[in-house]
């Protein structure tokens, strides 16, 4: 009896590892990173996570789940509540929906596919923002997140990839 | 009596699940709209959740300070000599302002006493610590991990010691976030400290900040050191922003003292009056933003 109570909860705890995970992305790239000029193109790491688990266990990462994780994202940035819940939850959708498409595909053919998908996301979150604050904010730092969220990707999928591996199974 | 089970099920869980986004993608838009008028319900749900993650933040901000601690030192250990050469000249440059400064300030007593000048409300400062950093283009805000708790309240002046960072916004149990001066909604009344010229700061989410309601006739050179006014009485006076610099096509600029990678412990000051003047139906942009997020 003790047993499976220990193992549900273990098996729980595995399930939820993706959620806490991308929620650490949230909070980790809020840190202040001391390096000149980074603040404003600071990579949205929770973008990769959200894309990495609507690849391999959108199971995993329901999108009520992702709303909440996209509510907490604009709540702690200070970004107007509701545009990363957006972007956040069209993403996860598009990609969840087309699982069995990308899930198989090699690593050069996701990171493509990520960079397209990170150009969409940060302009359309960009422009919601512009809409919500009814201000034109300037869009060079959109181009510059563009590309250093790209580049964050291989790294931050290696780190997901062995998470998944040693949690998940 | 499995077979039309399934077949039923997995049309009715597509459906469920197509429902489900239409009705999440509806909540977040309704929940951008909202945004727009900033309900007090936003600032308390944004309160919440910053004075949850400030202790995780406040532990994990540690380590990577010291990291860049270390990695600027390393850097320095190169220019040791020269450096120390430049700190002993500044040192006697600062010994004899001191003593100017101690003269000018017993002076200065003399004469409000003759005056008869009501004396200037106290100060009061709340050392915090930067734990947390809005990154993206929208924001420039930091988090600090003193709140309500250690004596911070919405709308008080934060600084470094090289000069203005911003202003309180949000007031947790403990912590609070920073307005930047840079912030596209920052607006600090400020002055040409050499000229008395008055303008209001108003900052546009890039790196120097604009001059807006300057005088027309007012001249303003490049150098010159801008200082807040504490008109309103929201700030003290008298604290160093930055120096004016020449920008063609947008107008007057102020490049900020404040390093802002280097932002690490920050003084909020608490100048006595903040409330009084804010439940007044005061004019300025401050005291307008300020009021919404007191509660």
């Amino acid at each position: 009896m003790k047993v499976t109570v220990w193992q549900s909860l273990d098996l729980a705890l595995r399930q939820i590892t993706p959620v806490l995970v991308t929620l650490l992305t949230v909070i980790v790239a809020r840190l202040p990173m001391h390096v000149p000029h980074l603040m404003p193109v600071m990579p949205w790491l929770a973008l990769v996570a959200v894309f990495y688990w609507a690849v391999h266990r959108p199971a995993l990462m329901p999108m009520p789940v992702v709303f909440a994780v996209g509510l907490f994202h604009d709540l702690l940035v200070g970004a107007p509540v509701g545009s990363g819940v957006l972007v956040l939850l069209l993403v996860h959708a598009v990609i969840a929906g087309q699982q069995r498409f990308f899930v198989s595909r090699s690593f050069p053919v996701l990171w493509s596919v990520f960079a397209v998908v990170a150009l969409v996301a940060v302009t359309a979150h960009w422009a919601i923002g512009v809409v919500a604050t009814g201000a034109l904010l300037s869009p060079k730092p959109v181009v510059f997140q563009v590309l250093t969220t790209v580049a964050v990707y291989p790294l931050l999928t290696w780190v997901f990839a062995h998470v998944q591996r040693a949690v998940l199974r | 009596m499995r077979g039309p089970l399934v077949e039923l099920a997995t049309p009715l869980k597509a459906w469920t699940q197509r429902f489900a986004l239409v009705l999440l993608v509806g909540g977040a838009i309704g929940l951008t709209l909202s945004g727009r008028s900033d309900t007090p319900v936003m600032g308390e749900l944004r309160t919440a959740v910053t004075d949850l993650v400030a202790p995780v933040l406040d532990v994990a901000s540690r380590p990577v300070a010291r990291t860049a601690d270390v990695i600027h030192s390393v850097e320095s250990l190169a220019e040791l000599r020269a450096e120390n050469a430049a700190l002993r000249r500044e040192n006697e440059r600062l010994q004899h302002w001191k003593s100017v400064a101690h003269e000018l300030r017993a002076d200065n007593q003399a004469l409000r006493r003759m005056l008869n000048v009501p004396s200037v409300a106290e100060t009061r400062y709340v050392t915090a610590r930067v734990v947390g950093d809005s990154g993206g283009g929208f924001v420039r805000s930091v988090l600090i991990n003193a709140g309500s708790h250690d004596g911070v309240a919405a709308g008080q002046a934060a600084r470094a010691p090289s000069g203005l960072v911003g202003r309180t916004v949000e007031v947790g149990r403990n912590s609070a976030r920073i307005l930047l001066i840079t912030d596209i909604n920052s607006r600090i009344p400020v002055v040409i400290q050499s000229t008395r010229v008055r303008a209001i700061l108003a900052g546009d989410n890039t790196a120097q900040p604009k001059l807006t309601y300057l005088a027309d006739q007012a001249e303003v050179e490049p150098g010159q050191r801008v200082v807040t006014s504490g008109d309103g009485g929201v700030f003290p006076s008298g604290i160093p922003i930055g120096k004016l610099v020449e920008a063609p096509e947008s107008g007057v600029r102020v490049q900020p003292f404040v390093d802002w990678h280097r932002l690490e412990y920050l003084r909020v000051a608490d100048h006595g009056q903040a409330d009084a003047l804010m439940t007044n139906a005061a004019p300025s942009p401050e005291a307008a933003v300020a009021q919404g997020t007191v509660r």
